[in-house]
């Protein structure tokens, strides 16, 4: 059946495409995570004026810094099991199609919304930064 | 137990006559910025994601979306737990959640909101739980409310000859009359249309034999059904849409396969009238593009609620 095929790869393109920005999302935020824990760690140390320690810290920040964010991802294998399952059964090839176009309306729409309005999906601490930056103002650095 | 109580339910939760205005412009699932008591917008609306790891557990007679080996509870506290039957859905839910990153936005769970509202609802009115009807809403009364979409049914309404020089006109007489004689058949009663030429800008309404007819038929829809009706019929103004996509999704509309129409055809048919008035005037950013995909979402979402797998 060619066209249960095409539904459904089309379907795990979609699925795929979610995964990896997910993925890639959270990714980002951990390592945001790790370089300020690492350079919290780095300033206490230089405080402390342990020089080996310090020079160690440096060189994991870089290493950290230097890792890419793009995530290698698969789509879960559950969910892929659970809606072939599916597939054995009645007019199911359209739904597949439904549910891949449903994917596509979701995502397309979801990123019009953050386009039109950009403060959307900023967190507080960012609208309060860029805020100060349109009137000249920088917020005090962490570090 | 893991209880979420600022749970992103959109336009689903809170149902009363008295708020319908703002129930319905919210239907259109645009998010609008609430006045919130703190004044720090944002923080109050969205959810920082808290868990690691989402599962989907299948037992003896339904599935069961879990957060860090926790069930997920709807607004009501139900466990949000899905017919095995609507294998498809559940697993659809999975992927909603797990593909969620940071702050989550309240409109981004369409699935998880059509499902909870359709487990609250049948939970408030088969236990007839005052407390909990007062804030999904009586069956009884949805069914009304809904009844009044048949009135004036975007399907209902043709357009006047010489407008777009009479081809929005055409293809309403070409796309509209098929559907509204198969619907007719359906439901076993005329349906009382509006033609703008005859009728210039007069209310429209059905008689009482087919709105009893129209009753009928939505009192035999199952809650998963109804939910979805009504997501479609509000998002695209149509009673008749709604009844199109459930009779072409769930096994209730078996027994009429000449209204099995593909869902994109039935979201062209919502928005014929914006076809022609983007091509004469052009589309208008922020609003005719995001028009087109929310419309078709939220089809789709309500598609796949009412999609029942058969053996």
């Amino acid at each position: 059946m060619p066209a249960a095929k095409t539904a459904f790869e089309n379907l795990h393109r979609q699925l795929l495409i979610n995964t990896k920005a997910a993925a890639k999302k959270q990714n980002a935020q951990d390592l945001k995570k790790r370089i300020a824990l690492l350079s919290y760690q780095r300033i206490n140390a230089i405080k402390e004026r342990d020089v080996s320690k310090t020079s160690e810290l440096t060189k994991k920040l870089e290493e950290v810094k230097k890792q890419t964010e793009d995530p290698q991802v698969e789509v879960d294998p559950k969910l892929l099991e659970g809606v072939k399952a599916a597939q054995q059964s009645g007019h199911s090839v359209e739904h597949i199609n439904d549910i891949a176009n449903y994917l596509s309306y979701q995502r397309t729409y979801n990123e019009l919304i953050e386009r039109y309005n950009p403060g959307l999906s900023m967190t507080q601490e960012d609208k309060i930064r860029k805020t100060a930056h349109r009137v000249g103002f920088e917020l005090p650095d962490k570090e | 137990m893991l209880k979420l109580t600022r749970f992103p339910v959109g336009a689903a939760t809170r149902w009363s006559m008295r708020t319908l205005a703002t129930e319905v412009s919210q239907a259109s699932g645009h998010p609008q910025p609430q006045p919130s008591a703190t004044g720090s917008e944002g923080s109050n609306e969205t959810l920082k994601k808290f868990w690691t790891k989402v599962d989907l557990v299948k037992n003896d007679s339904s599935y069961e979306l879990q957060l860090d080996n926790k069930s997920l509870r709807t607004p009501l506290g139900n466990n949000l737990s899905i017919p095995l039957s609507r294998g498809v859905l559940a697993h659809m839910l999975l992927h909603e959640w797990s593909s969620l990153s940071g702050v989550i936005k309240t409109h981004s769970l369409p699935l998880t909101s059509l499902t909870s509202r359709a487990i609250d609802l049948k939970f408030a009115n088969e236990q007839n739980d005052e407390q909990a009807i007062t804030k999904v809403g009586k069956r009884s009364d949805i069914i009304e409310m809904l009844l009044r979409y048949l009135d004036t049914d975007t399907l209902l309404v043709f357009s006047p000859a010489k407008e777009y020089e009479g081809t929005l006109r055409k293809a309403q007489e070409d796309l509209y009359r098929p559907v509204i004689k198969s619907v007719e058949g359906l439901l076993g009663g005329q349906l009382s249309y509006l033609d703008s030429d005859r009728d210039g800008l007069r209310g429209n309404r059905q008689s009482d034999e087919t709105r009893a007819k129209a009753r009928e038929w939505l009192n035999a829809l199952s809650y998963w059904d109804l939910v979805a009706f009504e997501k479609v019929t509000l998002t695209t103004k149509s009673f008749i849409c709604g009844v199109l996509v459930v009779c072409s999704k769930s096994s209730h509309g078996l027994s009429h396969p000449q209204l099995n129409i593909s869902l994109e055809e039935i979201a062209h048919l919502a928005s014929l009238e914006i076809v022609y008035q983007t091509e004469r005037w052009g589309e208008v950013e922020d609003t005719h593009d995001v028009d087109y995909q929310d419309l078709r979402r939220n089809i789709n979402s309500a598609a796949m609620l009412c999609y029942e797998e058969r053996a």
